[in-house]
């Protein structure tokens, strides 16, 4: 757990970070949202120590960061990267054992450990544990990025924009796939992004800053339709449901519906994000669709779930504990 | 600054024609050196007598490659340490007065600076090693600076933010990265005190520059062109070789 208990940061006579106490959840994912300037990357750089706080404290696990050596807390916390920085002349392999190689780790184990997170970031190991970073695409360079990070098991992961750079498909891609290895490994993720579909996509959990002070804390659905202030809700933006529902797999809303009902449906894959199947049911023209796991029919969906769903704020289906 | 800083991300030459290059100045001052060759091609220059000259030129080869060998040592014990030290973060002002000084030592003719350290430490090869180190310093110093400023910021925060100490990210990361750069100053640096080399003889220090300023007081063209031919051999064979040990850009 991370708590930052009246953490200030002041250049001069300007608070990039202005008396921020926040407790960042456990095993969940917390997205740091704002507008350029509003301090998201300072709070996140002061958490590992890359920006030594003018005030205040972080605790980890309720020791006082400001106690430890710098370097070995950042050894014990995962650091993602939007520009990635991979060392441009270490193999794969040789980057992704960068901290278990600091920590002084038994090669021959760091080496299967290597091996298993290629597989986890969809990375074939035998193909790319040799390349150079020169190599590879930006969504694969992140990929190893994630892996890199990952390699000591830290509990702690600090990812800053770390998408940002990416193509859209390759983005989704990456986003996906991240949240399938959170779902596995259930780590402490702060994630800075500008982005709010990222973030209402990704977070467990939102924390909206504005110019270096905390707006609002709480769940994506919280901030939707509860927001605490005129602010959250103009950045956030009119379709901030819709923004909401494309985090939300269709499957979610899916309701028991026959074969035969399906067959003359328009049809949407269960994985497919709502907003998506929503997208596709108005092209199609039709007010249901029939979700389908492949050959499996998962149940039909019509736009009146949506619509109760809203009506009950739902939590947000399976997300947050 | 007037040291070679290659661009980044220009690949030099293929390997091949990089082994042929280092191979072929070699070769050329082998057949200079222990061959006749050189000397009577020389001849119709030294009044059809092939020049000669007291020591065996292989020996004078040697003491000029001694010199430059050595006072190359010591410009790297000086100078790497000297571009690490005023890139580290607080030391811009620094950094601006070591390029500017080491700048000065270029500007400053080679011959005041023999000249002006004769008084101080005598004729030989004191005054000669002084003048060729601190004109070594300069590609050797502006390039390892150049290099390690090059270092992509991104890379460099990642180092730190997976908490590699100071002195690692300097041996793992920033060194590595700016070795391309460095060592084409290194290669600069050698290549020029070749010829820089030369001038030490008239200060006793002996070495290829001794048959030219014997040459230049005997007005035999023929003996100046020897030590300037195998001079120039010199300079490029260790061009050649360097650019082997080199590693390519990226």
């Amino acid at each position: 757990m991370i708590t930052l208990n009246h953490l200030e940061k002041r250049y001069g006579n300007t608070a990039a970070v202005r008396d921020l106490s926040l407790t960042f959840p456990d095993a969940s994912i917390t997205a740091l949202l704002g507008p350029s300037g509003c301090g998201k990357t300072t709070t996140l750089r002061m958490i590992n120590r890359l920006i030594e706080p003018t005030s205040g404290q972080v605790l980890l696990d309720g020791q006082d960061t400001g106690q430890l050596k710098p370097e070995v807390l950042r050894r014990g916390i995962g650091y993602v990267i939007q520009q990635i920085g991979l060392f441009p002349h270490l193999s794969v392999a040789q980057n992704v054992a960068t901290v278990p190689d600091l920590l002084g780790r038994n090669r021959a184990q760091t080496a299967r450990r290597v091996d298993e997170l290629l597989a986890l970031v969809g990375l074939e190991p035998a193909v790319y544990r040799a390349k150079r970073p020169a190599e590879l695409s930006g969504g694969q360079a992140q990929r190893v990025g994630v892996a890199r990070a990952l390699a000591a098991d830290p509990p702690v992961l600090l990812m800053d924009e770390p998408f940002g750079a990416l193509d859209p498909i390759a983005r989704d891609e990456v986003q996906e796939r991240f949240l399938g290895i959170q779902a596995e490994l259930k780590k402490t993720v702060v994630i800075v992004s500008h982005d709010i579909d990222e973030a209402l996509r990704m977070g467990d959990y939102v924390a909206l800053m504005r110019a270096g002070e905390l707006e609002q804390f709480g769940t994506p659905d919280d901030l939707v339709k509860r927001p605490a202030s005129e602010f959250v809700r103009q950045f956030l933006g009119d379709d901030a449901n819709l923004r909401q529902l494309a985090g939300v797999p269709v499957r979610e809303f899916a309701r028991p519906g026959s074969a035969a009902d399906a067959a003359s449906l328009p049809r949407v894959e269960a994985a497919t994000n709502t907003r998506t199947a929503l997208a596709l049911m108005l092209r199609a023209g039709s007010e249901r669709a029939a979700i389908w796991d492949g050959e499996t029919l998962v149940g039909v969906v019509g736009f009146a779930d949506l619509l109760r769903a809203e009506a009950e704020a739902p939590t947000a289906a399976g997300r947050a504990p | 600054m007037t040291a070679a800083v290659p661009m980044p991300g220009v690949r030099p030459r293929r390997p091949a024609a990089r082994l042929l290059n280092a191979l072929i100045w070699p070769a050329l001052l082998l057949i200079g050196l222990f061959t006749p060759l050189l000397p009577r091609l020389l001849a119709p220059l030294s009044a059809g007598v092939p020049p000669t000259t007291d020591s065996p030129l292989w020996q004078l080869t040697l003491v000029h490659l001694a010199l430059v060998l050595g006072a190359e040592v010591i410009v790297l014990a000086i100078g790497v340490p000297l571009a690490v030290y005023v890139t580290r973060p607080g030391r811009a002002a620094l950094m601006q007065l070591a390029e500017a000084v080491t700048g000065l030592g270029q500007t400053v003719p080679t011959i005041a600076v023999l000249a002006l350290a004769v008084p101080a430490l005598g004729f030989g090869t004191g005054p000669t090693v002084v003048g060729l180190i601190l004109y070594g310093l300069v590609p050797v110093v502006s390039n390892g600076v150049a290099g390690l400023l090059g270092v992509d910021r991104a890379v460099q925060d990642a180092a730190q933010g997976m908490g590699m100490s100071s002195w690692q990210r300097l041996t793992r990361v920033e060194l590595p990265l700016s070795l391309p750069v460095l060592s084409a100053g290194i290669r600069t640096s050698t290549v020029y005190n070749v010829g820089t080399a030369t001038i030490g003889a008239a200060l006793g220090a002996g070495g290829l520059g001794e048959p030219i300023i014997n040459g230049l007081s005997q007005q035999n063209t023929g003996l100046v062109l020897l030590g300037a031919v195998l001079a120039g051999l010199l300079a490029l064979s260790l061009d050649g070789l360097l650019g082997l040990l080199t590693p390519e850009q990226r």
